[in-house]
């Protein structure tokens, strides 16, 4: 055989060598990748693959961010919309979806072989970063799930869901936070019986709402329990940007009541007749202003009258821009005297009305001295 | 020291909402602010009542009315120097405010308005 046909054949098994080598390799890579669990796995990577193609050095930028130290040189560059090839540093760059790596250093220029390889190299890294990013993320939101249902455990204990009504009273009431735990909140203490709201939805909402549920009973032993609550209280919503309405209402059996309302929406009471007076607030909304030194006001209820609390999730209930209202609840106590049906009426005439934030409703009904209830 | 207005809302009050304000240290641009906001919720939201509470040493404002839900955080702004009617004053309003926080509760719009600090 001639010396040129010789070496012909020696460049030709060189090549075919080196076409298995990188067969090899590049299956050996999908292997590797499909293995990766974490940023360290895809450095190891791809340090290896800078081995295998003799590079001097290798860098991946994910998301903006570099993954590892890279010469001052390349962190100046910009990402490039495809590929990049500089001379200077024996630079070959490939993009892929949210990110770009670099390979430098090399003593011989990279062939379109060796280019083929690295963007393969390329895209395999990229998808297994997104791989790791999205399982990162569920891990996240797996743990915020599960502090959510702790928080929502802690909250349903603070909050009851249901209260019981006060000696000589009937109490039907409706408590649905917007979510799994919110802003409204309502407790039961001897004779008194509280409703309140505190802005936001969700969790801060409900931290505050737990908050002032610890802080309700305490103020209501005081002397001036409004004064009490304000003062506990206020500072504490003021600097978290909240603000809170509440009603507080001691019933007596003999029918005589007393509220204080910090800027609860209007208590409804329906009299006998079917009128419907309006109990406004006797302060402004807790967390913003000072309570009046005297912000408890009385009145009274005969056997058969209606006492209604409710907060704004029922007025506020929208149907495209319209407001449920104070009118349409009023005329709805006005037109039924017995609180199951006027509960039924209410929820008929809310259907079409999208209620966006926590619920809560008390009907309370005085049934009179000597009653057993 | 919390200082403290509260008026009736009708365009009668903004005479002594002005007084109060500027006796607090607001500027002319920040009394027209809180003027527009006011004058708002009075026009458009039909709000009764309106407290204002000025913090002490610092140039916050807090808003209170009884007006329709009225988040001026949402909605267009228009461009400074379009004079075109409602548009105007809001954009003064986030121009002048350094920081404008928005809640709704209980039938109250509540606004945080920040203006920085007072110059003593």
């Amino acid at each position: 055989m001639p010396d040129t046909a010789l070496q012909e054949l020696e460049n030709l098994s060189e090549a075919l060598a080196d076409c298995y080598d990188r067969t090899v390799w590049l299956e050996h890579l999908m292997v590797r990748s499909a293995q990766i669990a974490s940023e360290a796995d895809v450095l190891a990577l791809l340090s290896e693959a800078a081995q295998e193609l003799s590079c001097a050095g290798a860098a991946i930028c994910a998301r903006g961010r570099w993954l590892q130290e890279v010469p001052s040189w390349l962190a100046a560059l910009p990402a490039p919309a495809k590929r990049l090839q500089r001379r200077e540093e024996a630079l070959y760059a490939v993009a892929f979806p949210g990110g770009w790596l670099a390979l430098w250093g090399r003593s011989r220029p990279f062939s379109a072989h060796d280019q083929r390889i690295v963007d393969a190299l390329a895209q395999m890294i990229g998808v297994s970063l997104e791989r790791l990013e999205d399982q990162a993320l569920r891990e996240r939101l797996r743990l915020e799930e599960h502090e959510r249902a702790l928080a929502s455990q802690i909250w349903s204990t603070l909050v009851p869901n249901q209260l019981s009504a006060p000696t000589g009273y009937t109490l039907l009431s409706s408590f649905q936070p917007a979510r799994d735990l919110g802003g409204d909140f309502q407790l039961a203490l001897g004779s008194w019986r509280v409703l309140g709201d505190v802005s936001g939805k969700g969790l801060p909402a409900a931290m505050h709402s737990g908050l002032l549920s610890g802080l309700v009973p305490i103020a209501l032993e005081q002397p001036n329990p409004l004064k009490a609550l304000a003062s506990a209280a206020a500072p504490l919503l003021e600097r978290a940007g909240a603000f809170a309405t509440l009603a507080l209402i001691n019933f007596e059996q003999n029918g005589s009541l007393v509220y204080g309302s910090f800027g609860h929406p209007p208590l409804l009471v329906r009299r006998l007749d079917g009128r419907v007076e309006t109990l406004g607030a006797t302060a402004p909304p807790l967390g913003l202003f000072d309570p009046p030194p005297e912000a408890m006001r009385h009145f009274e209820l005969r056997p058969g009258e209606l006492l209604l609390v409710y907060t704004d999730g029922l007025i506020e209930a929208a149907r495209n821009g319209e407001l449920f209202g104070l009118e349409r609840l009023s005329n709805l106590l006005e037109a039924n005297s017995e609180p199951e049906v006027f509960l039924q009426e209410l929820r008929a005439a809310m259907h079409a009305f999208e209620v966006s934030d926590d619920f809560g409703l008390h009907i309370y009904r005085y049934v009179g001295v000597g009653s057993c209830d | 020291m919390r200082l403290v207005l509260t008026l009736p809302a009708c365009t009668g009050s903004l005479e002594p909402l002005s007084e109060f304000l500027r006796a607090q240290g607001l500027g002319i641009l920040e009394e027209l602010v809180v003027n527009e906001l006011v004058t708002n919720a009075i026009v458009h939201g039909r709000a009764r009542c309106f407290r204002v509470r000025m913090g002490s040493g610092c140039k916050r404002v807090w808003l209170l009315d009884d007006g329709m839900p009225f988040n001026p955080l949402e909605g267009p702004v228009r461009p400074m120097g379009e004079m075109r009617e409602g548009g105007y004053g809001m954009a003064i309003v986030h121009k002048v405010a350094r920081g404008l926080r928005y809640s709704r509760k209980g039938g109250w719009n509540c606004l945080t308005l920040e203006f920085g600090e007072v110059e003593r």
